[in-house]
């Protein structure tokens, strides 16, 4: 009788975190997360920002070896960066998830009226990888990102994660992660740095 | 009472449990948003401080061998003073653990369980807990001994795998905000070596308690080069932690952690080890804490004890309405709560107990040489009268 009721209580047990977790599952589920691999950051009308979101386009396994994926960009106003990730999962099918995001660019006139708000948002999600690299594009960063087309590589992804490693080898390309950016951003005795593109 | 004993590696391995537990938190963050660029020489200087300290207790718990700071206390001043002090000292364990586990709890959420309740967070370990403790003490301290060397190991990789990107300059203006704040309201950080609390209660659990000492000097010195690479490594790597209010500093830090494209992410297994480390601290607090609970009540069976304990820590993890309350109480509540019940508190019944047992002893020499003064006096006039 005893080993009766130790084994519907542990059945119980059981029932009780499947059903808590089953909500977890359910939402960090690959079938149900948009990879955001870019953001592109313009300043918009009446003080708000535009924000483009560049995903990564979900081709079948067999023919991504042989095919170039065309760009997916997604692009919102709102009065924050924040606010404009809301607005885009209010509307898409799936949730928005940044921890694949390699590449932040602002337009250059967004960057010279100061980037420390969104700077702040983006190094407090934990999402947001402290090696994302920041841009500053002399274009529109939306019209930046549009204009991406790797040669060499055919995943743009991938493109986006090697692209800077030239830094090791040549003086022109720095690398200018987010994690360095915001480092220096907040020192008192250092000048945040990040990566100047024209297209 | 107890059972089973414990090994000189097994005993040092506990008391680097609570700093490598409490390293975890927002520990390093306070002690960085304090002290700044002082955060380094703070430590030493602390650590310097903990290890006269710790060495002070060896030498005032060697008059009592095998003995534990409850049964000294019973010494002190009876039966009502024993079991005050070893309700102070399981408020002190119970609050902070649960508090410290309602922290850890928050961090996880944030960062794997988004949609998932608190509590269920919380229940999840109190019941690997409460399956750790049925299991005799021996299981979680031999646990610990293979957990405890590896977060060490992971501290040191996490130190020597960042180390390009370190700026040592960051050490200086040396003294911080001034050789006030360093070094007198600086001494508020001795809260950081937690683990002193249970030496008080480790005698009676030693194999051979004459390793005592090596015992203390070797873990206090351990956890004060745990604290100092910790901090070093943070304050290298970071300007940052006075102005974002990050989940896990040491986090962070992990994530910095890349090797080229392909071993990438390595936080994950961090947070694995630190779930362990975590578990472990659990269930020596509720070991601990039934332990004093025993002797104050003089029960003979404590397993009962454990899912009591447990439900307690439990409830008083899902008190605080959030992270920012959890987090308050270890920033300005847990070190004075420290400082009191286990520096002040407990060094002072163990001043009393030594000034009373010298007494004693005096008394009993005095005794003796009046005793012995008598009888010689007894006899010499036995001889006269002969």
């Amino acid at each position: 009788m005893n080993k009766w009721v130790k084994n519907i209580f542990i059945f119980i047990v059981i029932l009780i975190f499947i059903s808590a977790f089953s909500s977890s599952y359910s939402s960090l589920n690959i079938d149900n997360l948009t990879y955001v691999l870019a953001i592109g950051i313009d300043s918009g009308d009446d003080n708000k920002l535009e924000v483009s979101f560049h995903f990564s386009n979900p081709i079948p396994a067999e023919s991504s070896a042989s095919e170039k994926s065309s760009p997916i960009i997604n692009t919102v106003t709102a009065s924050s960066l924040s606010n404009a990730i809301n607005l885009v999962n209010g509307y898409q099918g799936r949730q928005l998830n940044l921890s694949h995001c390699k590449v932040i660019i602002f337009s250059e006139e967004i960057a010279q009226k100061g980037i420390s708000d969104e700077i702040y948002t983006l190094i407090n999600d934990t999402q947001v990888r402290p090696s994302a690299n920041i841009i500053i594009s002399k274009c529109n960063a939306k019209y930046y990102m549009n204009q991406i087309k790797p040669e060499i590589e055919n995943l743009l992804s991938r493109y986006y994660e090697v692209f800077t490693e030239s830094s090791k080898y040549v003086g022109h390309m720095p690398d200018a992660t987010i994690g360095d950016f915001f480092n220096s951003l907040i020192c008192n005795t250092c000048e945040p740095y990040a990566i100047l593109r024209w297209n | 009472m107890v059972k089973s004993k414990i090994g000189t590696i097994e005993a040092i391995m506990l008391i680097l449990t609570i700093v490598v537990a409490h390293s975890v938190l927002s520990m390093p963050t306070n002690i960085l948003s304090s002290y700044k660029s002082a955060s380094i020489l703070n430590v030493i200087y602390v650590s310097i401080i903990a290890i006269a300290l710790s060495y002070f207790i060896y030498k005032l718990l060697k008059n009592f061998p095998s003995m534990d700071i409850i049964d000294i206390s019973e010494l002190v001043g009876g039966k009502v003073f024993k079991n005050l002090i070893g309700t102070a000292f399981i408020i002190y364990f119970i609050l902070s653990s649960s508090l410290m586990l309602r922290n850890f709890s928050e961090s996880i959420q944030i960062l794997y369980f988004p949609m998932t309740d608190i509590t269920f967070i919380i229940t999840l370990i109190v019941i690997a807990v409460a399956i750790a403790n049925r299991l005799s003490f021996n299981a979680t301290i031999k646990t610990n001994v293979i957990i405890i060397p590896i977060a060490l190991i992971g501290l040191l990789f996490l130190f020597f795998t960042n180390i390009n990107r370190f700026v040592p300059q960051r050490i200086f203006p040396i003294l911080g905000e001034g050789a006030f704040n360093t070094f007198i309201l600086g001494l508020t950080n001795l809260a950081s070596f937690g683990g002193i609390a249970y030496l008080y209660f480790l005698p009676p659990l030693l194999k051979d308690v004459t390793k005592f000492k090596k015992i203390t000097l070797i873990s206090i010195i351990a956890t004060a080069v745990y604290l100092i690479f910790t901090i070093a490594t943070l304050l290298f790597i970071f300007t940052f932690f006075t102005d974002v209010n990050e989940i896990s500093p040491l986090y962070t830090a992990t994530r910095y952690i890349e090797f080229g494209s392909f071993f990438q992410r390595l936080e994950s297994i961090f947070l694995l080890i630190w779930i362990l480390v975590f578990a472990c601290y659990l269930s020596i607090v509720v070991k601990f804490s039934m332990n004093i609970f025993q002797k104050i009540t003089g029960i003979s069976n404590k397993k009962p004890l454990i899912d009591i304990f447990l439900v307690l820590i439990l409830s008083i993890a899902l008190i605080p309405k959030n992270l920012a309350i959890s987090q308050s109480f270890e920033s300005k509540v847990y070190p004075y709560l420290m400082i009191g019940i286990v520096l002040v508190l407990g060094i002072g019944i163990l001043i009393f107990a030594n000034i009373a047992k010298k007494k004693q002893i005096h008394n009993a020499n005095t005794k003796s040489l009046e005793n012995n003064s008598k009888i010689s006096e007894y006899s010499g006039k036995e001889l006269t009268n002969e």
